[in-house]
């Protein structure tokens, strides 16, 4: 028989062990809520943890607890960051770069970056013939423009040389020498967490229709009114977009993020397959983020929705139907095998109501099945504005599939865009038929623009749909 | 009566040599069109345009091509030429000025027996509005029935075809490279060139091509661009002009960095034509001449001008 007071370290014993096991479970939405209100007012530019203690960036040192920071962004806004087992180790206060305008090369040929405005700064990069950027601001004369290169560097070009734009006179004056990396630079290391996988990382979000940019750990990141997940494993970076648009990375290798997309960066990006599960959706409604994409978590572990689903984490669903069982949503995790689960044993979040009904879709099984013939005119025009030779052929007849490549070769010297273009059938007989397209392609070449009427094409159809087959009159 | 019945057999037999001589020559020529991706950049090891002559020879295959002209129906005019090309062949500098007698030969006074070859008419193979050169033209440009002038060309006819039916001339003078080192690769500029040079054989009009000036925002690619041209021309056994040899000596290559997609003019208004030391420091000059001792050596070869001697 043990005496009460025997009992005392045996609680003790098992209170020690409890908190043992909550400091190895990931923050809880609860966790977040708590840190969001500890720090609702926190200064820019600082991080904040739980207990509402403000910490200046550039002091902050491999903190694990939860943080939140608050970064100054473009036109007044802010990028808000919220850490999960994660820690800050690096920070540099990059230049903050305004919404911009675009801009296209309009010399014709190649023309000079420069690390400040005018000609006798270095040369950091060229702006090539076909190429457009994001300026800015302009410099105090108004003869140069600052630009945002893809990786991340801030240039300048002559103004002289760029498509003439009565806006880039609104563009605010800018220190004529500012260069170096745009935005803010950070450096996050996932912490010693007993997140699983894909919890542990850090949630991103702007709230502006302006864009925002900042790096994270090397790689550019660009957002415009968007949540994004970053998490932080063994394996890599992994990107999940929840909602607004934005890209990640640089040059070649710069990928757009969409909400839904999500992207896996060890050296290159890559399209995970089958795609991981998303966060949980309790975490996700702790930071009120509202996706534009439609996921589901598992209820409990008793509740069998109809597929594996990880408790403690959330999928897409990309499609519902309605059967004798009721309603099911298809998880989209694969893109081979199909995985379906039942509506009601699972929760939601996000654009569930607007999803399509997977048995009304419609597979073509030949491209432009069931287009007209003057969609299909009009898509070979918009595809040859982009050089696209494989669409432009893929929507040609056998017999103009090598005018289709010239074609989409032959205005690459130049920029082209259509005018007021309206195409419509004007006669139609069996398997051939005439569209009559108005309007004209315009081109810009060393500053002198040229209009190229169109006119009457042959349409003939090949295996069920309408293809382009030449000029007629 | 029997003196004809010689003359007959003499003709006879000229074109019978020259049929079997016209097959030897073309035995060994590959016209085959070419396909997307058949480049092979190891073909243009060894090609260095310094090793090339400014000038070319009438090939046996140029020859073949302008005798094949000589027998269509309508004969090809031997007193016209087509210009095919860029900006810098539509320029009002190149050639024009010979056609409106708006020119000085200086030191190259032999050069005015070409001159008078074709300046036939008020409207002559210097001076006429061709169809097959523009601003911002390409290789794919040339072949691009978008890019035919509506009001004399046919549906779905090139520029370069409608040229050639509209000029009936017996020579294509043809440069590109300027736009298309901006635009392609290697591999579509070899594409496109090669169906430039080939529709240009099928109308049985001698193609006489030129290396172009290297585009100073991309010099490697302008280098292969032109190795590109030489094995072009070697592989169909054409004539080249190799103008980079001949713009070496000037200042970047005779291209004007204000403005890199021509070439540079005298300083003196208006004398591209004009043959003087001046004046011959200029990118439009150069080609203005190396065009009219090419032209001049070919049509000699062709004995359609007297051999100096």
């Amino acid at each position: 028989m043990l005496k009460p007071l025997s009992f005392i370290p045996l609680f003790l014993c098992v209170l020690m062990s409890v908190s043992v096991v909550a400091q190895e479970t990931c923050p809880t939405a609860e966790t977040l809520i708590a840190l969001n209100a500890a720090c609702s007012t926190s200064d820019l530019d600082s991080a904040c943890n739980s207990s509402g203690t403000i910490t200046p960036l550039d002091q902050l040192a491999n903190d694990e607890s939860a943080q939140l920071i608050r970064l100054s962004g473009a036109s007044e806004g802010t990028i808000t960051l919220t850490l999960v087992e994660t820690s800050l180790t690096a920070y540099e206060q990059g230049e903050i770069v305004g919404a911009g305008i675009e801009i296209g090369n309009s010399a014709g040929y190649n023309v000079n970056l420069r690390s400040g405005a005018g000609s006798s700064f270095e040369v950091v990069g060229i702006f090539r013939f076909d190429e457009r950027l994001i300026t800015d601001g302009q410099s105090a004369d108004g003869a140069w423009l600052r630009v945002l290169l893809d990786d991340g560097t801030i240039a300048w070009v002559s103004k002289s040389l760029v498509s003439n734009d009565p806006t880039l006179a609104t563009l605010p004056v800018v220190e004529g020498d500012a260069s170096g990396t745009m935005g803010h630079v950070l450096t996050f290391e996932r912490a010693d967490s007993p997140c699983a996988e894909g919890q542990a990382g850090i949630f991103i979000t702007t709230e502006s229709d302006t864009t925002q940019r900042l790096t994270v750990n090397d790689l550019p990141v660009a957002l415009t009114d968007a949540a994004l997940f970053m998490s932080l494993d063994e394996s890599g970076v992994t990107f999940y977009a929840l909602a607004g648009s934005g890209t990640v990375g640089i040059g070649e290798n710069q990928q757009t993020l969409e909400s839904g997309d999500v992207i896996t960066w060890v050296d290159e990006p890559l399209i995970p397959d089958p795609l991981p599960p998303f966060p949980a959706l309790d975490i996700i409604e702790a930071l009120a983020i509202e996706p534009e994409i439609c996921l589901v978590a598992a209820m409990d572990t008793n509740t069998d929705p109809g597929a594996p689903l990880d408790i403690g984490m959330s999928y897409i669903v990309d499609a519902l139907r309605t059967s004798d069982s009721g309603l099911s949503f298809r998880l989209s995790t694969s893109a081979v095998d199909e995985n379906w689960v039942i509506a009601d044993r699972v929760r939601t979040l996000g654009a569930c109501d607007s999803l399509p009904d997977a048995d009304a879709v419609v597979s073509s099984p030949v491209f432009g099945a069931g287009q007209t013939p003057e969609q299909i005119m009009y898509s070979y025009l918009s595809a040859r504005l982009v050089a696209d030779a494989s669409q432009m052929q893929s929507l040609s007849c056998a017999t103009w599939d090598s005018q289709a490549l010239l074609q989409s070769q032959s205005f690459r010297a130049m920029r082209a865009e259509l005018l007021n273009v309206a195409c419509y059938t004007v006669s139609q007989t069996g398997s051939n038929a005439v569209v009559q397209c108005d309007g004209v392609i315009q081109t810009e070449y060393n500053g002198e623009l040229r209009q190229w009427e169109l006119g009457a094409y042959a349409m003939t159809q090949e295996s069920g749909a309408w293809r382009v087959c030449g000029e007629t009159r | 009566m029997f003196k004809q019945r010689h003359l007959f057999f003499a003709v006879c037999l000229i074109a019978v040599l020259f049929g079997a001589f016209s097959s030897l020559a073309q035995e060994d020529i590959d016209l085959t069109p070419p396909t997307l991706g058949d480049f092979d950049p190891a073909a243009l090891a060894g090609i260095d345009p310094a090793d090339f002559p400014i000038l070319p020879a009438l090939t046996d295959h140029a020859r073949v091509i302008f005798e094949r002209g000589q027998n269509r129906e309508v004969p090809r005019n031997p007193q016209m030429f087509s210009k095919v090309g860029d900006s810098m062949t539509a320029s009002p500098n190149f050639l024009v000025p010979f056609g409106d007698g708006d020119y000085d030969l200086g030191d190259y006074a032999d050069l005015e027996s070409v001159v008078a070859f074709f300046n036939t008419s008020e409207e002559n193979a210097f001076n006429r509005v061709n169809y097959a050169n523009a601003l911002g033209f390409s290789t794919a440009s040339a072949l691009d029935s978008t890019w035919a002038v509506a009001e004399v060309c046919e549906p779905n006819e090139s520029p370069l075809v409608c040229e050639y039916r509209l000029s009936n001339a017996a020579f294509a003078l043809i440069m590109f490279g300027t736009n298309d080192v901006m635009a392609f690769d290697e591999v579509l500029f070899d594409y496109f060139m090669r169906e430039v040079v080939l529709a240009t054989i099928a109308e049985d009009v001698v193609p006489v091509l030129y290396t172009f000036p290297i585009r100073p925002e991309a010099p490697e690619l302008s280098a292969v661009f032109n190795q590109i041209i030489l094995k072009i021309a070697g592989d169909y056994d054409l004539p080249v002009i190799n103008l980079i040899a001949a713009l070496e000596p000037l200042p970047n290559y005779g291209v004007d960095l204000e403005d890199t997609l021509h070439l540079t003019l005298p300083e003196a208004p208006g004398s591209a034509a004009t043959f003087t030391d001046d004046s011959l420091g200029a990118g439009y000059t150069v080609r203005n001449l190396v065009t009219l001792q090419a032209l001049d050596s070919l049509l000699t070869e062709l004995d359609l001008l007297p051999s100096e001697t």
